[in-house]
């Protein structure tokens, strides 16, 4: 088991990409916030030794990611809040912003994951088919067909 | 595009109520960072079910498949059922030292002991010993006295149809001492009375004999008259105490006929066909049987002046004896007196000879010799209970 001080330094460094990707899948405040502690008890109770920050990072993306579908498959799972509910949790969104991100989490969310790797946390393909477990040439599919949806909803403009 | 869906993330952010909600939840369920709570719990949840698994199963095996009961059928060669506390047959062990193999083709494991008998008799392979009137004995010993009488019970009406097959029962000690010599259990219920008439024969030397030869023996040395006066006596006086002698043999482990269980079926069949009864004769030839035939009436039993041949009658009627005690056996006792002056007077130059040719011995020679009662009337006779000869 962890001591308090690398759980502490952990939920600092980490908080916020967990937090994202709690809200990606789960677009439900009380859930995001059950998985976001989860992820860091099984942090703190793992004996996992990580070669490297990036070994880290990568093992909380994944963690995170395996306990919103396990939420999402429960059976006991709460309804969905709607995607207004999220909109509205980061209060004071800018209107270019809050369109964006109401667009990304409109996707399916086998592309979400992806997206968000990609162009927030900026890892390659590579690195994404190894976080998520997939071929490569499966992320580069999903991209594409995620960058296809994304100038369809938010016009051809957006890529700009 | 990466800075505009980078700038919509950004919006995105765990606020320090959260992290600080988190530091509590961690702090409280780890316990002040000292201890593991969660995974202990639940592996020793998982190691206590898969114990309970094991003992349920191991339970479950151990009580279906523990024999308590044990029926053993010997003719040639022996096959001995282990019966388990919910009367199904767990266990077939044969005893073939000195025989040609022969067992029965049918499977009865796992079937009721009850079937299992009824179809061990009725195959094929222990037809011939069945028709041939090889002498067959069912031994019992159930996991109490009232298993073993239940089951002998059961048994004595499964094999009422056959002529020479007799049930017995018997008890632990035997049974452990006849699989210590390698015997099966009916055959060493057999060797022990060997034994009691010639105690020079040991195991060793039966092993190798069919029960039909062990019986013969049997007659060929028991040749003095067992019921004679005297012990007549003691039963009379053992029936007044509310004993009956078929009691008595079977407390003295001499043999337990399945005639107890039913009496009637046989004083029934005796009494209303005769004739059938008198063809039968040429076959099983049983004295008793004769002689109750040739009974004018059954009124005339309780006549105390009639003669009667009601020695076999004490045979096979042991039931009547018990119920009328006192005064039947009395009679009995006053007809078995005169019985053998009839006998000898009227009807023993006949009866004799026939009594040699149904016992189907013929390899003893033994015609004047005390006839085993269990080979009387298809197992409904006393079990080791002789004829009275003059």
């Amino acid at each position: 088991m962890r001591s308090e001080q690398e759980a502490n330094r952990a939920v600092e460094q980490y908080a916020d990409t967990v937090h994202r990707l709690c809200m990606i899948h789960l677009k439900n405040y009380h859930d995001a916030e059950d998985i976001f502690q989860t992820v860091f008890l099984k942090y703190v109770l793992s004996s996992v030794v990580f070669e490297s920050e990036e070994h880290e990072k990568a093992w909380f993306i994944r963690v995170t990611i395996n306990a919103c579908k396990d939420l999402s498959r429960s059976f006991f799972r709460n309804k969905t809040v709607p995607l207004d509910e999220l909109l509205s949790e980061p209060a004071k969104l800018e209107p270019d912003y809050s369109m964006v991100l109401e667009a990304v989490l409109s996707l399916p969310e086998k592309y979400r994951d992806v997206v968000y790797l990609h162009y927030y946390e900026e890892y390659s393909a590579v690195e994404i088919s190894r976080i998520l477990k997939k071929n490569v040439n499966t992320i580069y599919t999903l991209l594409n067909r995620s960058k296809r949806l994304l100038k369809e909803k938010l016009g051809g403009d957006w890529l700009e | 595009m990466n800075d505009k869906i980078k700038g919509a993330f950004d919006t995105i952010k765990s606020g320090d109520e959260l992290k600080k909600n988190t530091r509590e939840f961690l702090s409280q369920k780890t316990r002040g960072y000292k201890r593991k709570v969660f995974f202990p719990y639940r592996w020793l949840v998982v190691a206590a079910k898969c114990t309970l698994f094991a003992v349920i199963c191991f339970g479950g095996y151990s009580l279906y498949f523990t024999p308590v009961s044990l029926i053993s059928l010997d003719v040639n060669p022996s096959i001995e059922l282990g019966v388990n506390r919910f009367d199904r047959v767990v266990s077939v062990d044969t005893y073939y030292e000195g025989f040609d193999t022969t067992e029965p083709s049918v499977n009865v494991r796992f079937l009721n002991y009850k079937d299992a008998i009824e179809q061990i008799l009725a195959d094929e392979n222990m037809t011939p010993y069945v028709n041939q009137g090889q002498f067959m004995a069912v031994t019992v010993f159930g996991s109490s006295e009232e298993k073993s009488s239940e089951m002998l019970s059961e048994l004595s009406a499964c094999t009422a149809s056959y002529n020479n097959v007799f049930c017995f029962s018997g008890n632990r000690q035997e049974v452990a001492d006849a699989h210590s010599e390698g015997m099966s259990f009916g055959k060493y219920r057999a060797f022990l009375e060997l034994n009691a008439l010639d105690p020079e024969i040991m195991p060793k030397d039966v092993k190798e004999l069919t029960m039909g030869q062990i019986w013969n023996e049997i007659r060929m040395l028991s040749s003095e008259p067992v019921w004679d006066i005297e012990e007549e006596e003691n039963l009379v006086d053992k029936t007044e105490n509310g004993e009956s002698p078929f009691e008595e043999g079977i407390k003295n482990g001499i043999g337990n006929q399945g005639s107890d269980n039913k009496p009637d079926e046989s004083e029934t069949e005796e009494n209303d066909r005769p004739d059938e009864s008198e063809d039968k004769d040429d076959s099983k030839p049983d004295p008793s049987e004769t002689e109750e035939n040739d009974r004018p009436d059954e009124s005339e039993d309780k006549d105390d002046s009639k003669p009667d041949p009601s020695e076999t009658e004490n045979n096979d009627k042991p039931d009547e004896l018990d119920d009328n005690n006192n005064g039947k056996f009395d009679e009995t006792e006053d007809e078995l007196n005169t019985n053998s002056d009839k006998t000898d007077n009227d009807e023993s130059n006949k009866t004799e000879p026939e009594n040699n040719v149904g016992t189907e011995l013929p390899e003893t020679g033994d015609t004047t010799g005390s006839g085993n009662a269990g080979w009387n009337g298809g197992g409904h006779g006393h079990g080791y209970g002789h004829h009275k000869e003059n």
